[in-house]
């Protein structure tokens, strides 16, 4: 391959390349050197001009072009005068199929070119694997498809952060769709822009095993989704903990409730009832509360009805053991919380994720975990359940509970956000895997570096020139910060196709 | 526009429970709805499915029911069905059919595919104009495939007071026992209906949709199983809709056929001693009402000391009937006992146990390699492989489950047995 620079100076983390005239570098690209049996892949930070001639001279042979004092003007041997410096940081040293942290210094004067698709033969697809992308060099794609290990990446957590327009749901919905057939996890997506299914566009639906791996709830169904109904008796006060203000008379008139009437104890507030040791003043609140939250109250005869038709007493009785035991058989579960209030939605993860942390908590117990798949679940603008501000104010919630616990069940997190910043840093630290994508925000950038798996700090400005779906994997399960290009969804499903049987069918 | 009525009733189950007692009293709950539906003068009767228990059911059973759909019939209401999971199948006739041909009832589910889509026609009802169409009912819920392949355009067009008639569990209105994968969401069902009358969901439930206002499951008239009779015992009501409608539906109402009070009590044996748990249960059976109830008994928990068999369940019973009880079982499958073997097999229903079990020996079944015929290793597949070799498999356990009749010879009735098989495996005349 053609040598695009050579090794001529810096340090270890910031080594400075001369670039060959007429060869190409961008911010971000991959480089190669030969380092005695071994190759040190190099990874392009800045770009800066180098001359030979001193500043002002340059100033002078500028102006006098521009000014028109010699437009045949030019520089003696130019490739030799001017050129570019481009900074680089060594990111990994391949020994045929061993990977490690460089630790020395590429070659002095040491040449160095683009990599190939041959380069990454070390990046063998992991057992359980799921697909992100496709290795990048600066906008450069390479036919190097990124895996990493579901089991891992999975109950670790994963943050996406980015801003708005960068790619976060198209990354997560390439990310799913590599997952449905797989039964190694379960993935719960809280969708509260409805834009996984496929409503009227592309979308999971369309993937060759959605018939039988997905489920799709909506208060909209369309034909062949479930509606999303919750009945009233599955709901728990525990599951309001962190995501609805109650006072403390409010919490414990809640437990009273519960207590007294069990699976009846919504419908009972809903009705008024008397209870012991409770002040009828704060019923009456808990009862105007839960009308304005759950659009449950109680007509003049004593019926309870629901405003929304999310919750009701009659229905949806096997909705949350339904969810869970997909779940649990590996599943990918959408619930379109489009249609709902932040409160609700939370709300209906709030009561998922409680009793899947429970079942699992009991397979941990009962010895069986291991035989379970890894639950994922896909939450949007997490900061809503993972802020200090969130969490100072409200307590912890069942998110963040899975964020500090989780791993140790098999249950994890994928959090989007466009605001890493508010996470706090414990938090963040706990999301062992980041798929960085594009942000102009300095405080942003600097909240993700700072809790990045691999040192990210010479990164700042090719994170903020990362282009719609360009991203940069930086992850404890691999050895180096993997830029990538995810591919957009439409695209890539293009090359899977639903198989339609063509046997002649008999109506008895 | 005139008011019409009709009732709406189904999984009355015909022919079910191997006790006389309990088989009669389920029958009479049948009886007993006809008369009420003859008292009200329905316009016309809807069946959701399962009428019979089996689609061979008891000659004597049938008898019963036909003259009771004879009387119906002859004081001018027609009734309309779909078949039910349990008296369809789809390799041989069935009662249901039989008795169509006789006019004593007439099926909606009437149709066929264009390509791969299920096209649907409408029965109308002389009387009253209403429309008619549905889907019947499959073993393990196989009628999904039907729900899916459905043209529901030319249904939804269709004008005129409709109703769908089905035999399948809703997602939505699940009460929880039914595996989610064998239910089909709401969504599925056609839309523009007027009434959507559902049957296989064993209790009394209705919802109310967007696009579907009034689906119903009035559930059985009296109850198939043990549990069905635990549910009546916690308060679960057990009968029949009257829907009244002109051009839409203006009144529902539920009506109840209590056959039989049922009383249901459980009993805690952890950590008590054989001895104890007899002391309790005789004290119990001694102590309460049970003139003309039917009582349930279920005991549960580990034993100190003793195993199930020191207890004198026999001597239990015979108190109870004794004491006027119309019948009495005690349920001891939750008791345990240190000095026990245990052998767990999950599931409450009978069905359930033999539903898991096929699936479990069914899931590593091949077609044996040294069969090359192309022909014979896809008829095979066809037939055993996946949930339709448990559908067969199940069919076939029916089959073989029918009894001896009076007067039957035995090698009529080995006959009857052996011709009933092939005709479920379709072997007989296969190449």
């Amino acid at each position: 391959m053609k040598v695009v620079g050579s090794v001529i100076s810096g340090k270890h983390g910031s080594i400075l390349i001369r670039q060959k005239s007429g060869a190409e570098v961008e911010l971000g690209d991959l480089l190669l050197v030969k380092h005695k049996d071994a190759s040190i892949l190099l990874q392009v930070y800045d770009v800066v001009y180098g001359s030979q001639i001193p500043t002002k001279h340059l100033e002078m042979i500028s102006g006098m072009k521009l000014e028109g004092y010699g437009a045949d003007l030019d520089f003696m041997d130019p490739a030799l005068r001017n050129y570019v410096i481009v900074q680089v940081k060594a990111v990994a040293k391949i020994e045929e199929d061993r990977v490690r942290m460089p630790k020395t210094l590429p070659p002095f004067m040491g040449n160095v070119r683009h990599v190939s698709k041959e380069d990454f033969d070390f990046l063998t697809k992991p057992s359980n694997p799921v697909f992100f992308g496709n290795i990048r060099s600066g906008s450069k794609v390479l036919d190097v498809p990124v895996y990493l290990n579901g089991l891992e990446v999975f109950t670790h957590h994963i943050l996406v952060p980015a801003t708005t327009g960068r790619g976060k749901s198209n990354l997560v919905k390439v990310m799913a769709w590599d997952v449905i057939d797989k039964d190694f996890s379960g993935m719960l997506i809280l969708d509260p822009h409805d834009e996984y299914f496929g409503r009227h566009e592309k979308g999971l639906k369309d993937h060759p095993m959605s018939k039988k791996n997905l489920m799709y709830y909506s208060p909209r169904p369309v034909r062949g989704s479930i509606s999303l109904v919750f009945n009233l008796g599955l709901i728990r006060p525990r599951h309001f903990r962190g995501i609805v203000n109650f006072t403390e008379a409010q919490h414990e008139a809640l437990i009273v409730a519960y207590n007294t009437h069990r699976e009846n104890w919504l419908t009972e507030i809903a009705r008024g009832a008397v209870l012991e040791n409770v002040n009828p003043r704060t019923i009456s609140v808990l009862q105007r509360k839960m009308d304005a939250l759950l659009g449950v109250y109680a007509d003049e005869d004593g019926t309870v009805h629901s405003r929304t038709g999310i919750f009701s007493t009659s229905m949806g009785q096997s909705t949350l053991k339904d969810i869970l035991e997909g779940l649990e058989n590996g599943k990918k579960i959408i619930l379109d919380t489009s249609l709902f209030t932040d409160e609700i939605e939370l709300l209906i993860g709030s009561i998922i994720l409680h009793e899947l942390l429970y079942r699992y908590k009991n397979y941990k117990q009962e010895g069986t975990l291991d035989s379970k798949p890894v639950v994922s679940i896909v939450v949007e603008e997490a900061p809503r359940v993972l802020s200090s501000e969130v969490l100072t104010s409200m307590g912890n919630n069942i998110y963040s509970d899975i964020a500090r616990e989780g791993r140790k069940f098999r249950i994890g997190l994928v959090a989007i956000t466009q605001l890493a910043s508010l996470i706090p840093k414990t938090v963040l630290a706990n999301m062992n895997t980041k798929i960085i994508l594009g942000n102009e925000l300095v405080s942003e950038r600097s909240a993700i570096i700072n809790s990045a798996a691999q040192d990210l700090s010479a990164d700042d400005r090719n994170i903020a020139s990362l282009d719609l779906g360009e991203a940069i994997i930086s992850s404890n399960f691999t050895k180096f910060a993997i830029p990538i290009q995810t591919p957009l969804f439409e695209d890539h499903i293009k090359q899977f196709e639903k198989i339609t049987s063509k046997e002649k069918r008999r109506f008895v | 526009m005139n008011m019409h009525k009709f009732a709406h009733m189904s999984d009355c189950h015909i022919g079910a429970w191997r006790d006389e007692k309990l088989r009669e009293l389920n029958l009479k709950a049948f009886e007993k709805t006809i008369d009420l539906c003859v008292e009200e003068k329905v316009d016309f009767i809807l069946v959701s499915g399962d009428l019979f228990d089996t689609n061979i059911p008891d000659l004597r059973q049938v008898k019963r029911a036909v003259e009771k759909l004879r009387f119906a019939k002859g004081n001018g209401i027609n009734i309309y069905l779909v078949y039910g999971s349990h008296d369809y199948n789809p390799n041989t006739i069935s009662m249901i059919d039989v008795l169509e041909s006789a006019n004593l009832f007439e099926k909606v589910s009437k149709g066929e595919f264009k390509g791969d889509k299920l096209e649907l026609q409408f029965i109308e009802d002389p009387k009253t104009g209403a429309k008619m169409t549905g889907l019947h009912g499959r073993k393990i819920g196989l009628e999904k495939d039907y729900f899916e392949a459905l043209d529901v355009e030319p249904l939804e067009q269709e004008e005129g007071f409709k109703i769908f008639l089905f035999h399948s569990s809703l997602t939505e209105m699940n009460p929880g026992y039914i595996p989610q994968e064998r239910s089909v969401p709401v969504s599925m069902l056609p839309r523009s209906f007027n009434y959507y009358a559902g049957g296989n969901i064993h209790k009394k439930i209705e919802g109310k949709f967007t696009d579907h206002p009034f689906v119903a499951y009035p559930g059985p008239l009296f109850g198939t199983n043990f549990r069905d009779l635990e549910d009546m015992a916690k308060g679960e009501r057990r009968g029949f809709f009257i829907v009244e409608f002109d051009d839409i539906v203006r009144n529902m109402r539920f009506v109840e056929v209590n056959i039989s009070e049922v009383v249901y009590h459980v009993f805690d044996a952890e950590k008590k001693t054989a001895r104890q748990v007899e002391e309790l249960l005789v004290e119990k059976a001694k102590d309460i009402d049970v003139e003309k109830k039917i009582l349930l008994f279920r005991v549960t928990g580990m034993m100190s000391s003793g195993r199930p068999v020191d207890i004198d369940f026999r001597r239990l019973k015979e108190i109870l009937l004794e004491r006027g009880a119309v019948y009495a079982n005690i349920n001891r499958y939750a008791l345990k006992s240190k000095e026990r073997i245990e052998i767990r097999v999950k599931g409450e229903r009978k069905t359930e146990i033999e539903e898991r079990i096929f699936k479990e020996k069914m899931s590593g079944f091949k077609i044996d390699p040294s069969i090359k015929n192309k022909k014979i290793r896809k008829l095979l597949e066809n037939r055993l492989v996946g949930e339709k070799g448990i559908e067969l498999a199940q069919n076939l356990l029916d089959g073989l489950k029918m009894e001896k009749r009076e007067g039957e010879t035995k090698a009529d009735f080995q006959a009857r047995v052996l011709h009933n098989a092939l005709e479920v495996t379709q072997l007989e005349g296969e190449e």
